[in-house]
């Protein structure tokens, strides 16, 4: 019984450190840089949650919120702003770039459907971003610029989901 | 009446020696490999061995130190969506695999799981049946049962919404299992409890320890066999490169 409670004692004693190490990423952690960037760009902004993302050897810190009923994700790379997405209506985006954009999606896919949209980088280097799902059960993330071109198409593979035994 | 006072204190010493339930504390390592045949299927392979790590006498019986398990299991995954998976496997069990009295077992089973984001982790609904060819040392056969088992699970990256590089996450689940058809002790004869933290290595997969509580139904008196066990298992999802077409 002993070895039982002190095995519990250790599991319960690691979870509880690993959980209070930066989960959710707390506000404090984040530079005042970041925060005032925020603050001044989108002081209205309701919900502020912070992430820690590790891409390529790089640790990015994200911020998602949500603004006049708008999802926001900012990423910042050293304080730095490096990129913006807002989540959109697909039918939000121009009539003319719609057009283009689905025409360039019907000749790439039989048949598909818009999973989600985003708009990148609306005030540097704007870009949509549209995912999907196609009839095949395949997913694909594509790019567009504001002409309505494609720029850059990647297929996301979806890992199983983990089972041991 | 000494004959009677003797009798009865046989007939309490056989029920409370018939009615012990066992403890016992090990080790389980094991190795989980996954890896992708194409888009939509995956292979899995799954070795582990469950090791008794200490030696118990209970009601003068000796149990020592051993090797209980030996367990490979070779899978077929099919990823249906992200929420949703098919699985099948031939799998191959050794009980005492070092003993004279190993008991061999083939089983094929099939699974789904269905899967759902909570919160920032993940909860897996698993549903598995068994069609289990357990040996039978006396006769030599291999007699058919069946056996459904249901997991409930939660998982959480621990560092952000997702699980990168570098980073802690936590696993949990617990198992019921139901003995259908065949020999049985109970239909309600196995519960598998777990808890873990893992960590991610990078290139060279994920380590996970935690803690494992087995609880079976070892007799048809309902005499129950507790399993402690530390589960440390190495965790990789290797793919051969593509060769590149000239």
């Amino acid at each position: 019984m002993n070895k039982i409670t002190t095995s519990l004692t250790l599991l319960l004693l690691t979870s509880l450190t690993v959980f209070g190490q930066d989960y959710g990423f707390s506000k404090k952690s984040v530079s005042m840089t970041v925060q005032n960037f925020i603050q001044t760009n989108y002081p209205t902004a309701k919900r502020l949650k912070y992430y820690k993302e590790q891409e390529n050897d790089k640790t990015y810190i994200e911020c998602e919120f949500k603004l006049d009923k708008v999802e926001y994700s900012l990423k910042f790379l050293a304080d730095s702003l490096v990129e913006t997405e807002i989540s959109i209506e697909f039918s939000d985006i121009s009539t003319n770039q719609q057009q283009s954009i689905k025409a360039s999606l019907n000749s790439l896919f039989s048949k598909y459907k818009i999973l989600e949209s985003q708009e990148v980088n609306p005030k540097t280097n704007p870009l949509y971003e549209i995912n999907i799902k196609t009839k095949s059960g395949n997913y694909f993330e594509l790019f567009y610029d504001k002409s309505g071109q494609l720029v850059k198409k990647t297929e996301i593979f979806i890992k199983p989901i983990p089972s041991q035994f | 009446m000494k004959k009677t006072a003797l009798i009865i204190g046989f007939i309490l010493v056989c029920n409370i020696a018939f009615t012990q339930n066992l403890t016992f504390y090990g080790l389980l390592p094991a190795f989980n490999q996954t890896g992708r045949i194409s888009k939509k299927v995956n292979y899995n392979l799954f070795i582990s061995t469950t090791i008794d790590a200490f030696d118990e006498k209970i009601n003068s019986v000796e149990y020592p130190a051993t090797d209980l398990q030996f367990y490979l299991q070779p899978s077929i995954i099919y990823v249906h969506s992200q929420n949703l998976n098919f699985a099948g496997s031939y799998t191959y069990q050794r009980n005492n695999p070092f003993n004279g009295n190993f008991v061999n077992e083939h089983r094929l089973w099939q699974q789904a799981i269905f899967s759902f984001p909570v919160s920032s982790g993940r909860l897996t609904n698993r549903f598995r049946f068994e069609e289990r060819f357990i040996e039978n040392k006396v006769t030599g056969e291999y007699p058919f049962s069946t056996r459904a088992r249901y997991q409930v699970g939660f998982n959480i990256p621990l560092q952000g919404r997702t699980l990168d590089k570098h980073e802690f996450y936590f696993n949990s689940y617990n198992e019921f299992y139901f003995s259908l058809t065949g020999a049985k002790n109970a239909t309600y004869s196995e519960n598998w409890t777990y808890a873990g933290c893992g960590y991610d290595l990078g290139k060279i997969g994920r380590l996970e320890l935690g803690y494992l509580f087995q609880v079976a139904v070892r007799n048809t008196q309902q005499d129950l066999r507790f399993l402690n066990l530390a589960q440390i298992m190495w965790i990789t999802n290797f793919n051969f490169p593509k060769k590149k077409k000239e």
